[in-house]
């Protein structure tokens, strides 16, 4: 058990590296295409590749700012609830989580067969494939989703060590 | 059952939106069971460019949808924009009811969609330092296009061509990114661009920019109606495109005078510059959209066909 | 059902989902697939992955990571700190001075960074233990920090100003400059609630008053700190309207300023520094940015369900005065503002009010600056608030209590900004009309 939360927890940091990495690529791209432009030049695959990069990197930082309780929420009931109540509440909002991107997972995984199955392409001058774009969705929810696992197992793990305690 | 329209243009003053109201109302008309729900301004919370995805998928029944939106699904819908292939309102009418129709409709419904009204818009160029007449114009501008074998043609002109949405045209024309751009004469006045532009060329009988954006259905929902339905869908499809036909002749004069109200230049093409104008796009953008369409030279020599 | 009952489920299953503590884009989600599949069939699905996809792979609405980038960067080097050092030398004098110094530097960092969480953490970090330390009430330190950091979605360039142009179809440009003139109205009016209440300390307890002198070539060396961070705010208006990028690909080009100054400046150039500045952003926008791909999909409920239009349907039909309904309108955001990030208010409610508001003749880029004052207060309301979040982290030691009460008086502040701004217009609309021309 706690060996798969490290791993998850592993996975999530490595994913947070590559979102970086692609985050300064676009803004090297972009940067690029300003300069390019203004020397009279056209652009071509620039501003479609900055925003691939980007979309994908929004997606790979999801898993990390999971683990880093980065996602907002109304954390209100938690603070009235005594600690076995918040613990299990913990529990049910994971499995919620889990649950929703999960099924953003499978939507996305939907959309992105499809458009491979069409040969979908963005339908500009340099007309790259939509897939690797759509691709990003399925990818970064399902590590979420698995981050998800890892968040119940802590928390149940808490709720152990508390009743143990007690 | 209900029909859910959706589309992004202005409630009530734009043409398409006038439009569909008209279809909703010569159904109706014909049908009174059918409920139809509009969905003006993109207020469906559907992306312009996606409402075809929602089409495809059943979600939405019907949109109006300018039909180079499709390129990246449909490759073969480039002839819908394509240079020098339709000139003119009257030759793009002139399509309804031929083998070229036959053909897009079948490549429509292979793609999920069926094709009910043959709305075109007329549209032109509009530029902030000089007139666009021939190829040579346009040489060094930074032009916005939003088709990629009409691009394929500016660039080979010597234009650098810069992808945007249309929403930062405004701002790139202001901030002097953009020299230019081409779009429907609509879209021109509802957009503003005379603001900041000196020069259009919109109009007359040689017109490079002509774009179809039709009410499009979703196959399923088409194959839905029955016989008596679809007939009533049919009949008000022809008079909406009357409708539309006249909208869009005013609404050329109304870009031209529009534009000169702002002090732009307004002029029409000649027949020497868009003679011009289409030896390059033979050389350009017919070759290319030949290469990316499979059944691209089948539709391209059909349309030719019957516009001559 | 009713449009209208469905409408009123919805608010209340809304409600008890968030506050049941689920992360607000999860939740969103989760209530609009349920309401899609109950009221409306499973085909109604079909477009879930590219309602979401669609909104989040616009270009415009990706210069978020940028803009919050650029703060990050900032962020992590000393530059809150020698930013509002360099404005106490001359403001040590004056009573409240370092206060003012914190609640000025909060505005200057503003203008380069688009979100306020990141503002009021970059200034905040050293700010307010540099204030506890001097002796400044929690409550006054805090709430400085807490309100001045507000002001990164008002001072240009701002998130919240990025989405509602996109929602609205109004011009970035103009919606950024619209900020510009109640930004600086609101600093000089927190910058004279400081001023005043410290007055009235310093009768009762003139000993307060601090000892420290600065020459003035120990003025001047605190300017030329600051300099580099005016040299990026020209930069950033000379590229946005002097024809070199769009407002989104400025976002970039100053996010790579804002990096090369730290890293040659602050001698941020380790692995570990970027690795920080990295993380932060990558954090903060996916949060943002997931809660806005939710957002879009719970409009899209709204909207395929008929709610939005019988909502804005019913708000033109009730005929009030039109300061009546602004008023109705402001209250209403303030109470969302309690409970949702400006993100997702912006897109859930404005498909609802750009009807409403046009019918009733108010104009769309002042109205901007309304809703953005709302949210500012939102920011700093619980239980969702960021910057109260913020605080949290950097001054744990202050219960929250004080933080909330030092914050009132700013709140009220900003309630009295958004009256002066309905009774005088032009302090949003004067400068986009004289740059730009009268327009949209
Ligand atoms: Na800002
Ligand atoms: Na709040």
């Amino acid at each position: 058990m706690r060996a798969f939360i490290r791993f998850a927890d592993a996975i999530s940091v490595a994913c947070a590296v590559i979102a970086s990495v692609m985050l300064f690529a676009a803004v090297l791209i972009v940067c690029w295409m300003v300069l390019y432009r203004a020397l009279g030049h056209s652009t071509f695959w620039e501003l479609e590749t900055a925003v691939y990069l980007m979309v994908a990197s929004v997606f790979l930082g999801s898993p990390y700012c999971l683990k880093t309780n980065g996602h907002v929420s109304v954390d209100l009931l938690a603070h009235y609830l005594p600690r076995r109540g918040s613990d299990i509440l913990a529990i049910f909002i994971g499995v919620v989580g889990f649950v929703v991107c999960g099924y953003l997972t499978y939507v996305g995984a939907e959309l992105m067969l499809k458009s491979l199955h069409e040969g979908e392409t963005t339908g500009s001058l340099w007309n790259p494939p939509k897939w690797p774009l759509y691709l990003t969705m399925p990818l970064g929810l399902g590590l979420t989703a698995l981050q998800y696992i890892a968040e119940i197992l802590r928390a149940t793990l808490d709720l152990k060590s508390a009743q143990e305690g007690a | 059952q209900e029909i859910k329209i959706s589309h992004q243009f202005k409630a009530e003053t734009d043409g398409r939106d006038r439009a569909a109201r008209l279809f909703v109302k010569e159904v109706n008309k014909r049908d009174p069971s059918i409920k139809f729900r509009i969905y003006p301004g993109q207020s469906l919370g559907i992306k312009p460019v996606a409402q075809l995805d929602a089409l495809q998928a059943g979600t939405l029944e019907m949109a109006v949808y300018p039909m180079s939106y499709a390129v990246g699904k449909i490759p073969e819908f480039s002839i819908f924009i394509m240079p020098g292939v339709i000139n003119n309102l009257d030759q793009a009418m002139k399509l309804k009811g031929t083998k070229f129709h036959e053909l897009v409709q079948k490549i429509a419904e292979d793609n999920g969609v069926h094709i009910v009204t043959w709305w075109w818009t007329p549209g032109g160029f509009a530029t902030k330092s000089r007139e666009i007449t021939g190829p040579e114009s346009v040489k060094g501008l930074s032009m916005r296009a939003a088709d990629p074998t009409f691009e394929a043609m500016l660039k080979a002109a010597g234009a650098s061509v810069t992808a945007m949405a249309s929403t930062e045209i405004y701002p790139a024309l202001q901030s002097g990114v953009l020299d230019g751009a081409l779009t429907s004469a609509e879209s021109f006045v509802s957009m503003r661009l005379y603001e900041q532009t000196k020069h259009a060329t919109v109009g007359g009988e040689y017109n490079l920019w002509m774009l179809m954006q039709p009410l499009l259905m979703s196959k399923k929902a088409w194959d839905a109606l029955t016989p008596a339905q679809k007939k009533a869908f049919q009949e008000a499809a022809d008079i909406s495109d009357e409708f539309f036909l006249k909208l869009q002749r005013e609404a050329t004069d109304k870009m031209a005078e529009t534009f000169s109200k702002a002090g732009a230049k307004v002029r029409q093409m000649t027949k020497a510059e868009y003679d011009a104008w289409v030896e390059l796009a033979k050389k350009t953008s017919w070759v290319e959209y030949q290469q990316k369409a499979p059944r691209g030279k089948e539709l391209l020599q059909l349309a030719i066909d019957a516009t001559k | 059902m009713s449009e209208t009952q469905i409408g009123l489920v919805l608010l209340v299953v809304t409600l008890m989902v968030l506050f049941s503590g689920i992360p607000i884009a999860w939740g969103l989600t989760l209530v609009s697939v349920s309401f899609l599949l109950v009221f409306e069939g499973p085909t109604a699905l079909n477009v879930v992955g590219i309602t979401i996809m669609d909104e989040l792979s616009s270009f415009a609405l990706l210069t978020i990571p940028l803009f919050v980038l650029l703060g990050a960067a900032i962020g992590v080097s000393a530059a809150g700190r020698d930013i509002y050092e360099s404005l106490y030398r001359w403001l040590v004098r004056v009573p409240g001075g370092l206060v003012i110094a914190n609640i000025f530097a909060c505005g200057i960092f503003s203008a380069i960074c688009g979100s306020s969480p990141a503002t009021a953490a970059a200034i905040g970090k050293v700010g307010v233990p540099e204030m506890l330390k001097r002796g400044i009430p929690p409550g006054l330190a805090t709430g400085a920090i807490c309100a001045g950091g507000t002001l990164g979605i008002l001072i240009p360039p701002s998130i919240t100003m990025i989405l509602y142009g996109l929602a609205t179809e109004t011009s970035i440009g103009r919606l950024f400059l619209a900020g510009v003139g109640p930004g600086i109205l609101l600093v000089v009016l927190f910058a004279l609630y400081a001023w005043i209440v410290t007055l009235i300390g310093h009768r009762r307890n003139p000993q307060t008053i601090p000892e420290e002198h600065y020459t003035l070539a120990e003025k001047m060396k605190g300017i030329e700190k600051v300099a580099p961070f005016i040299a990026i705010i020209v930069a950033i208006a000379y590229m946005m309207y002097g024809g070199i990028a769009t407002p989104s690909e400025i976002a970039a080009v100053s996010a790579a300023l804002a990096l090369a100054l730290v890293m040659v400046i602050y001698k941020a150039w380790h692995l570990r520094d970027l690795w920080h500045i990295f993380r932060d952003t990558v954090r903060e926008s996916t949060m943002i940015l997931m809660i806005i791909g939710a957002a879009a999909l719970f409009s899209y409920m709204m909207s395929l369900l008929y709610i939005t239009q019988t909502a804005a349907e019913a708000m033109v039909n009730l005929e009030l005065n039109r300061w009546v309904l602004m008023a109705l309108i402001n209250v209403f955001m303030l109470v969302a503002g309690c409970f949702l990030p400006p993100v997702a208010i912006i897109l859930m409610l404005m498909p609802i009010l750009t009807p409403v508001l046009e019918a009733n003749g108010f104009d769309l880029i002042w109205f901007a600056v309304i809703l953005t004052i709302n949210m500012e207060v939102g920011l700093i309301t619980p239980p969702v608030g960021l910057n109260l979040y913020v605080l949290k982290g950097v001054a744990p030691q202050v219960p929250l209590p004080t933080v909330l009460l030092g914050s009132l008086p700013f709140v009220l502040i900003m309630l009295f900004a958004i009256v002066l701004i309905c009774i005088f217009p032009e302090i949003a609309l004067w400068l986009p009309d004289t740059l730009m021309g009268p327009g949209r």
